[in-house]
């Protein structure tokens, strides 16, 4: 206690005051240069499988033979499927299920989307395990669509074989179920959230059978067309909805499985030519960050992990001498190994972010860059806290001898505030065994107003609600012009508030403080909050939203303009054009998927940027744009 | 005229906001009553509910093994029509209950005592919030209102502490040794707050009657009397459920800590993690623990009753068995009452900091330990040790801006210096 | 020269005779789950060794914590193998499983050894030895520095099992023990033992694992242990059958570290004589039977055995009373269990019946209290406004 006695009379330092901003960046330096570092070999480790359980690649695996001749024959089949109507493919699919001998079902989903309708049918198989108890279960995913929306032919001709194939095997100890989406990302959330009893019944028909619980997932996308096609890598993807990521141990048992055992060689995050440098390193990741901060689904298997299921997608590519039969092999040496799973997979990292298919980066090592970023803007706004503490009168050099000069009109305040004397008011401060006279005015704290900055803090982020509401629920046609109108509007949006308030209630120079304290401590937190959750999207929105530390209010005009100049490049709004643009993706798209995201995958990344990033940029902007006012009304 | 308007307005906003939420988020209520922050197993909505069904279908209501509530809610709430199907009477009980509470701390404020008591007049005494703006601190913290959409019935028992001690300042004996029975009835708790509030009580007598009753005669009456009214509220409980098992059921979970859900608090992990051998030596530890802040700090301040029953409403939201952000709600609102404190406390923006980061990462942490799988329960404790750190930090601090206060009032010599605590 | 040598263990075998008369088997696996089936696979080979080498079945206690023949994902169901060649199927012929699954832990496993029951135990779950017993301890598992896991819930730590063994020489358990243990840092767990006649052996020093020798990549995992499958071979190849008058010694010579993989350790302390004596004894005499049966017969005379089997048919008349007696007795006691019974039934069937038509004055109960206490409120306060 004695301690933070002494550290708190500190605050009566006022050089204490002058080091927030420089801590605050130093902060941001910090976290940054963490990242940047994390790639190296000192802080990366090559990737392990944890569970004893797996034991991947330790069978012999029988696909082979003839199975390839029955492939062939399936994805004739299959393609012959591609033009029909979607319920003649579901019969279709389902009698081939049935003609192994396996339980069918189907399920149709129609959701309606931006005033656009989404609407398919998926087909699933039970295989049940002759000598399990039912109680759990494995589901193989082939999505009739991949996410390039091409026909994914030999993937689902796959998966019917390997449907025939593990029919014939008596070792399950887990259901295997065989899906075929009707596309890659709305199918797999339909099946499910039906699966799990969390769907809507008014979109998503319910499941007519299931299985036991599922244990993972692994989703096969191979568009070959019906003449096969070699392919060079397997892609494997394993971003789930909202950043949540698998068990490292499913991503570890696959790339082994495939690397190991069968010679097929790994990439991850579209890095098909990875020679492990630094940079490609350090590419990986950041793509990955961003992958999982934007939290959109990127396969089939997106939608599984928020119900706590493990799953990836193996997707073929490149032109190299692999064929259907080594994936299929790989397919089957994993189910092996995951058949062998006696309980949910746990051992491993849910947190990580992977910088080549066999090194990874754990949780403890890269979540301080995304704290030490949130943590920056709690200092800023411990230190506006304690600013607006202070009383806002300038403080007389008592040094000086002379009195104050009278000459300019601003000052004539302050002379006659201290007319008495002449001199400013002076107290003793005894520290240890030292004395000194300070100014009254440096140690004093003055009563601070909090209900009006805290209202408007709390309204602002309310008011993200009408955005949120807005970009979620218009049509599709109309996203464009909404957007365009926004993004004008927003860059505004803080001059008109500012001008508002000035006319109908100008805010004191403490206000302004509180404002932007509060507003700094609400994102600090949330953000520290997120970085749990999704680590990649706190780090970017942290990163972007920097400079809410530096900004303040200030009578130049130049600095305030500088300044609004700053933020309006790093409006929410902008940060969502510009970054389309540098990613090479159509804008247009990204808000109709954005709202799909939010309709059908339950993503969240809209209320972070709405109701966390937005408000904060806009109280920041609004409290430098009330420098223009004031400016404008002194000059 | 003009107060009353504000007051009416205030109130009904409130009740306007808890109404609109019930519409507007029909499953709110139920999720809420789901998470361990808000609703534990003692005052869970959903564990009544299940009491009530047990009840109404002539079976014991603590046969099933999951309601630890006061028996009498039971017929209390069979009045009600059946929640799950038209849940409006019982949302509109909550509401009302609620603005209750409100009005009684309203009336607590209004009394003044918490600045000026009989013994004691802080310096700071004209610094002071009206007793609207402290009814608005209570009806829109936003703890308080999950509390009710949760119907949590720690909501009733927030209510009876707050009637006692408006009662007690106002000098009302009958009606506070009512509240504080049932307050000590639906929560057990409560009872430690009687001592101070019977000092509260005492000076509120005394200013009103100008000569100060006989203390003993005092003490003893009000015992007698919280004692036969608990009694009797015993003994009506025990006739409705035809046996004293209720005891068990209700005091003994309290006690005994048998139901280790998740909560706010500090003592569900530990006694998961605790051997079996040592738990009935750390139940003890932890009791006598969370009780002796009330003896020490009712000598001490016995100047301030209001300030040592206010003070202990924050000990019991870090310290009892099953915590909830109703405790932390009740304390919080209470605070502003001692207004004329603040500019002595120092560490109000780290503890309101620490509180803010805890009720944002607690979910979060929660979710990751239960749903996401990915986290444990060290996550979630973790974040409940931050919780009842900033709790504990206010509690001491504002502790400390009393005895600061009343320093001031003793020497006035040295107001304003520094002191230093050994 | 040549005739006395052949002579030499003739002469020996009635002092051995005299050194013990029975002998034992206790093996114990102490893992579970599929990708335990190599343990399970090392218990199984020993107990097909031991049985091949003369003990029989009512003498080996097996304590198997999983049923891995019958595991959904053993490719081959009802088998057990040791060797990817699968030429021996360990399940095939019968086997008496003495302790299976859950029944496996810790407190049965000391029990046993100690022999600390309740009387209703089978004869089947007793180690029935005396000081004239050779037994033969086996262990495998996961294990770490001076412990060894059972079946992932609990460990028995080195205190406990040489506690074990130090209370069963106390009891007069055992006339000489040899334990054999192959699990990780294998030799810390008999490094606490301090009884006599123990002679130990483990698979691994401290700080070294033990290694599994090779997988069946049909079954997909590992079928046996390095430690286990070299002492296996030595006992398969050399000690071909009961007459075998190889050594400890041998057997010892024959572990190779090369292929083991790990430093086996061998502990001769406690034996009496010492090393020396200890690799004198033979293989014979922990992992077979006893081949000379001591007849005792003619140093009693007829008139003892004659009585001795009068007084046993004379117990058994006094049970068969007895049988009759708590037989006539019975039907007395359920009568009174009946007569108890209505009340208790009537209140369960209270208690049970689902009836929602008496709310109507639980409302009126809820009412009255509501009404109560707003009488006592209203009262209060307007004696207080008096």
């Amino acid at each position: 206690m004695a301690l933070i006695s002494s550290i708190l009379a500190l605050r009566r330092d006022a050089r204490i005051l002058k080091i927030p901003p420089y801590l605050s960046a130093l902060c941001i330096v910090i976290g940054i240069a963490w990242l940047l570092v994390l790639p190296l070999n000192e802080y990366s480790r090559n990737t392990y499988v944890s569970e004893n359980a797996l034991l991947p690649g330790q069978v012999h695996t029988y696909f082979t033979g003839s199975e390839h001749n029955v492939f062939r024959a399936y994805r004739q089949e299959v393609h012959a499927m591609i033009d029909r109507p979607v319920e003649e493919r579901s019969q279709r699919l389902g009698d081939i299920f049935r003609s192994n001998n396996l339980k069918v079902a189907t399920q149709k989903y129609s959701y309606h989307v931006s005033n656009r309708t989404i609407a398919n049918e998926n087909v699933y198989a039970i295989l049940q395990g002759p000598r399990a108890d039912a109680t759990e279960a494995i589901v193989l995913i082939g999505a009739w669509k991949n996410m390039d929306d091409e026909v994914n032919n030999s993937g689902v001709a796959l998966v019917l074989t390997l449907a025939r194939y593990f029919k014939r095997w008596s070792l399950w100890s887990k259901d295997i179920i065989f899906l075929v989406s009707g596309d890659s990302t709305t199918g797999p959330q339909a099946w499910v959230d039906a699966y799990h009893d969390g769907h809507d019944e008014r979109y998503v028909e319910s499941l007519k059978i299931k299985s036991g619980a599922l244990q993972a997932a692994v989703a096969v996308d191979y568009p070959a067309g019906p003449w096969g096609h070699r392919y060079d890598k397997l892609h494997v993807l394993y971003d789930g909805v909202n950043g949540q990521l698998p068990n490292l141990d499913l991503f570890n048992t696959a790339v082994q499985i495939a690397s190991s055992q069968m010679g097929i060689g790994c990439a991850i995050q579209r890095m098909f030519d990875h020679r492990d440098s630094y940079k490609e390193r350090l590419q990986t990741m950041l793509r990955g960050m961003v992958s999982q901060g934007l939290g959109h689904a990127t396969g089939p298997h997106s939608s599984f992990i928020p119900y706590h299921v493990d799953a990836i997608t193996l997707s073929t590519v490149g032109d190299g001498w692999h064929d259907e039969m080594s994936l299929g092999k790989t397919i089957e040496s994993l189910f092996r190994s995951l058949n062998n799973l006696l309980e949910h997979l746990h051992q491993s990292f849910f947190f990580y972010l992977l910088i080549q298919a066999n090194r990874f980066i754990s949780i403890g090592t890269y979540l301080p860059s995304a704290m030490l970023i949130a943590v920056n803007f709690s200092i800023t706004s411990i230190a506006l806290w304690v600013a607006s503490g202070r009383s806002t009168e300038p403080i007389p050099n008592p040094a000086s001898t002379a009195p104050p000069k009278d000459d300019s009109a601003a000052k004539k305040d302050i002379a006659a505030l201290s007319t008495e004397s002449r001199q400013p008011e002076m107290e003793l401060v005894e520290q240890d065994d030292h004395k000194a006279l300070v100014p009254k005015a440096s140690t004093a704290i003055t009563e601070r107003h909090l209900l009006f900055p805290l209202l408007s803090v709390l309204t602002i982020h309310f008011l993200g609600l009408i955005p949120l509401y807005m970009f979620n629920t218009w049509g599709a046609e109309n996203l464009s012009r909404l957007y365009l109108t926004f993004a004008n509007g927003t860059t505004l949006l803080p001059l008109v508030i500012a001008w508002f308030l000035s006319e109908l209630r100008p805010l004191s120079t403490q206000e302004v403080t509180l404002i932007q304290c509060f507003s700094l401590l609400l994102l600090g937190m949330i953000l520290a909050a997120l970085a749990t959750l999704n680590f990649s999207q706190s780090f970017l929105i942290g990163v972007l939203a920097t400079p809410l530390s530096f900004v303040r209010k200030t009578n130049k005009t130049w600095l305030t303009a500088i300044q609004l100049g700053f933020l309006a490049v790093l409006n929410p709004v902008m940060v969502a054009q510009w970054s389309a643009k540098l990613l090479g993706a159509d804008l247009q798209e990204v808000l109709v998927l954005a709202a799909q995201g939010w309709h059908v995958w339950g993503l969240w990344t809209q209320v972070t940027v709405w109701l966390i990033w937005f408000p904060a940029w806009v109280l920041g902007s609004v409290v430098v744009a009330g420098g223009v006012m004031e400016g404008g009304l002194v000059g | 005229m003009a107060v009353d308007k504000q007051k009416a307005l205030l109130f009904g906003g409130a009740a306007a906001l808890r109404l609109l939420l019930f519409t507007v988020f029909p499953g709110l209520p139920s999720l809420l009553a789901g998470r361990v922050e808000v609703s534990t197993p003692v005052t869970s909505f959903k564990r009544l509910q299940e009491g009530l069904f047990l009840y109404t279908h002539n079976v014991s209501p603590y046969d099933g093994g999951l309601y630890h509530q006061a028996p009498l809610l039971l017929p209390l709430f069979s009045l009600l029509p059946n929640p799950s199907h038209h849940p409006f009477a019982t949302n509109l009980v909550f509401v009302v209950v609620d603005l209750l509470s409100a009005y009684a701390l309203a009336q607590v404020a209004q009394s003044g005592t918490a600045a000026v008591s009989r013994l004691f007049s802080s310096s700071r005494r004209d610094l002071r919030w009206s007793s609207a703006a402290i009814a608005a601190g209570f009806l829109y913290n936003p703890f308080t209102v999950l509390t009710c959409l949760a119907r949590s019935t720690s909501a009733l028992t927030n209510l009876f502490i707050l009637t006692a001690m408006a009662k007690a300042s106002q000098g009302a004996s009958i009606t506070f040794t009512l509240a504080l029975s049932f307050a000590a009835y639906l929560g057990m708790h409560p009872i430690l707050l009687f001592p101070p509030l019977l000092i509260l009580l005492y000076d509120a007598r005394a200013a009103k009657s100008k000569t100060a009753p006989s203390a003993w005669s005092f003490t003893i009456t009000h015992t007698l009397g919280l004692t036969a009214v608990s009694g009797g509220l015993l003994v009506a409980s025990a006739l409705l459920t035809g046996s004293w098992d209720f005891l068990a059921a209700t005091y003994g979970v309290r006690l005994l800590l048998s139901d280790l859900t998740p909560n706010v608090g500090l003592w569900w992990y530990f006694f998961i993690e605790m051997f079996d051998s040592f738990r009935e030596f750390f139940l003890g530890v932890f009791w006598l623990h969370a009780a002796s802040y009330m003896p020490g700090l009712t000598i001490r301040l016995h100047k301030q009753p209001l300030f040592v029953a206010c003070t202990l409403t924050g000990i019991f939201a870090v310290f009892i068995p099953y915590p909830s952000i109703a405790d932390a709600a009740l304390y919080l609102s209470l605070v502003p009452l001692f207004r004329h404190l603040f500019p002595l406390m120092r560490y109000t923006f780290l503890a309101s900091a620490a509180v803010l980061y805890a009720s944002f990462l607690g979910p979060a942490f929660y979710h990751l330990w239960i749903y996401a799988g990915s986290g444990n329960a060290n996550f979630f404790y973790a974040i409940t040790l931050v919780w009842s750190l900033g709790l504990s930090v206010i509690v001491g601090d504002s502790l400390f801006a009393a005895l600061r206060d009343e320093l001031d009032v003793e020497r006035p010599e040295l107001k304003g210096k520094e002191v230093r605590r050994i | 020269m040549r005739l006395s040598s052949a002579l030499l263990p003739l002469l020996a075998a009635p002092f051995a005779a005299a050194e013990h008369t029975s002998n034992w088997a206790v093996l114990v696996g102490t893992s579970r789950f599929w990708f335990n089936y190599r343990h399970l696979a090392n218990v199984l080979s020993l107990y097909r060794t031991v049985k091949r080498l003369g003990i029989p079945d009512s003498q080996i206690i097996l304590m198997l914590p999983d049923d891995m023949a019958c595991n959904p994902r053993n490719a081959f169901p009802g088998a057990v193998f040791n060797n990817a060649d699968r030429a021996l199927d360990l399940y095939g012929d019968n086997i008496e499983v003495d302790y299976r699954g859950y029944e496996v832990t810790v407190e049965n496993f000391i029990r046993l050894m100690t022999d600390r029951w309740g009387e209703d135990t089978p004869r089947s779950k007793r180690l029935m030895t005396d000081e004239r017993s050779n037994i033969l301890v086996y262990m495998t598992g996961h294990g770490g520095n001076e412990f060894l896991k059972f079946q992932d819930a609990e460990e028995i730590s080195a205190f406990d099992l040489a506690d074990a063994f130090g209370q069963m020489w106390e009891k007069k358990r055992y006339h000489e023990m040899l334990f054999m243990i192959d699990t990780c840092q294998a030799n810390t767990m008999y490094s606490k033992f301090y009884s006599p006649n123990i002679l130990a052996t483990g698979s691994s020093e401290i700080d070294q694992s033990s290694y599994s020798h090779h997988a069946d990549q049909d079954v997909g995992v590992a079928v046996i242990d390095r430690y286990t499958y070299y002492n296996l071979e030595f006992l398969e190849t050399q000690v071909r059958d009961p007459t075998s008058k190889l050594t400890m010694g041998d057997l010892f010579d024959s572990y190779d570290e090369e292929k083991i993989h790990s430093h086996p350790g061998i502990r001769y302390d406690l034996f009496e004589g010492g090393e020396q004596s200890a690799r004198n004894r033979l293989v014979m005499d922990f992992f077979g039977n006893v081949q000379n049966v001591e007849v005792e017969g003619e140093k009693r005379n007829e008139t003892q055995w004659r009585r001795e089997l009068e007084a046993i048919e004379k117990m058994i008349l006094e049970a068969k009373r007895r049988h009759n007696e708590s037989l006539s007795v019975h039907p007395q006691a359920q009568h009174i269990v009946e007569e108890a019974k209505p009340a208790q039934n009537l209140k369960r069937q209270g208690a049970a019946m689902i009836q929602e038509e008496q709310s109507w004055s639980k409302q009126i109960v809820g009412a009255a209290a509501l009404v109560g206490c707003a009488v006592a409120w209203a009262a209060g306060s307007w004696l207080e406004s008096q």
